[in-house]
């Protein structure tokens, strides 16, 4: 994600459904995604769509403190 | 797999295997892959498409016709129902065999399909797609090149955000969706219901499905914009909870429907795309396979004459889009000015209206949307291009 980020998105592997909905929304075209996998990736802006349109609500979202 | 083939397609749903299909027909070497394990599997869809526009598409084939619907009966907000039986037959499918059936008519043409194969890129040489890159199941990075590219991804495509053209879907612009079937429900079999509101199903619809010996696709999808406040799991439970108690879930469905115009840009150099991937998806009723599947036709044959031709460039590509725009891509645009009229009338009006229409027998859809619109001369018109 672009330096300076503030949120990191978490993902529940057991909760997600791997349906791509978070894809389809996704600005930067920052989640990759498999039959059975998904990753976010450093060009998350943490706009927190995937989180808002997730189906299942598999999509987390943690304040990322400076420093760390 | 080959270290080369004259048309690569990505997604072996029934867009990319109609698709595929149609490119092998002049003889070019075609290879379809998809990152699933099995095809058809898990589906993410409400299994409903009527029956002429099947006809458009394949020829029918009992093994995944699994109902066949008559009558459909629209629910407005406080609870009227309307009942809509001037309309054709409607299927139920089971979208698993379907979709393996699709994919195994573009293998009858020679296509070669290959599964757990993960598309993780575009080869392209100056701005000219050439090729894939893949990472398959084991891990294992390869790339594969070829002269065109069909992207029939589905709805969390990226091969077109890579070939340059694809910009990503707003809020308001997709259903975020789930479905349950159940078993337990004694619903008249020959309907389908569809359940409007803010409080059931806002900016989308619940529906109900019957498959037939109890069974049942009960599903929802509201709009990421609503999203926003509850999820659609909440409201769906509601649902169940209140007019199915005693039921069970046997399969539980979860996805996202785009319901926006298809992009503008469907072609670029060596590149095509196509289906939910392009948004071709009717923006009444959130259906992708007819659209999708006759994109995925024209694609292919366009692609085939392109392999003929030798040539790969966008202009040389552009049939296809023109070939859209002009027939089935004006109705799809003509589907979402009409959904976007339907969002803007009140629960209130929608009752209304339907108070008006429940004693009604011998009703159409059109019959239904033209007394929305009654005053409304440019919707009325629309209306009936969209019906004709």
């Amino acid at each position: 994600m672009k330096s300076g980020r503030k949120i990191r998105i978490l993902v529940d592997k057991k909760k997600c459904d791997f349906c791509g909905t978070c894809v389809a929304v996704c600005e930067p075209d920052a989640i990759e995604l498999d039959e059975a996998d998904i990753e976010i990736t450093d060009r998350c802006t943490g706009c927190l769509k995937c989180k808002i349109v997730c189906p299942v609500g598999a999509i987390e979202a943690e304040k990322i403190e400076p420093g760390l | 797999m080959k270290e080369r083939y004259d048309i690569i397609v990505v997604g072996a749903g029934p867009v990319g295997s109609m698709a595929a299909r149609e490119a092998a027909s002049g003889g070019a070497s075609v290879l379809l892959l998809d990152r699933k394990t099995v095809v058809g599997d898990p589906i993410r869809c409400g299994e409903v498409i009527g029956e002429k526009s099947m006809e458009l598409l394949v020829p029918l084939d009992e093994r995944w016709i699994v109902n066949r619907i008559h009558s459909a009966c629209l629910i407005s907000p406080s609870g009227h129902q309307v009942f809509v039986d001037n309309i054709g037959a409607g299927l139920v499918l089971d979208r698993m065999k379907f979709d393996q059936a699709v994919a195994g008519m573009a293998q009858q043409r020679g296509v070669e399909l290959a599964l757990r194969q993960n598309v993780t890129g575009l080869l392209k040489e100056d701005g000219k797609v050439r090729g894939v890159e893949i990472k398959d199941r084991d891990g294992r990075r390869l790339q594969i090149r070829c002269n065109l590219v069909i992207a029939a991804d589905g709805v969390d495509s990226r091969a077109a955000r890579w070939a340059g053209l694809e910009t990503a879907t707003s809020l308001e612009d997709i259903e975020t969706c789930v479905q349950y079937m159940i078993n337990g429900v004694e619903w008249d079999p020959d309907i389908l219901y569809f359940y409007m509101g803010m409080e059931t199903a806002p900016e989308g619809y619940l529906w109900v499905f019957p498959r037939g010996k109890g069974l049942a696709n009960v599903g929802i999808g509201i709009s990421g914009r609503c999203a926003k406040n509850q999820g659609p799991v909440k409201y769906l439970d509601q649902f169940i909870q209140r007019h199915f108690p005693g039921s069970t879930v046997v399969r539980r469905d979860v996805g996202g429907v785009t319901v926006c115009p298809s992009l503008s840009r469907l072609c670029a150099h060596g590149f095509m795309v196509a289906g939910d991937a392009a948004r071709q998806v009717n923006c009444m009723n959130g259906g992708g396979i007819f659209f999708g599947m006759m994109a995925g036709r024209l694609a292919g044959e366009t692609a085939a004459r392109a392999v003929q031709k030798g040539d790969f460039s966008e202009s040389a590509l552009s049939d296809y889009p023109r070939r859209w725009f002009k027939t089935l891509g004006s109705d799809q645009k003509r589907s979402y000015r009409l959904k976007q009229a339907v969002l803007a009338v009140s629960d209130e009006t929608k009752d209304k209206i339907a108070f008006r229409l429940h004693n009604r027998r011998r009703l159409s859809y059109f019959s239904v949307f033209k007394s929305v619109f009654g005053t409304k001369p440019l919707l009325l018109l629309k209306l009936f291009l969209f019906f004709r």
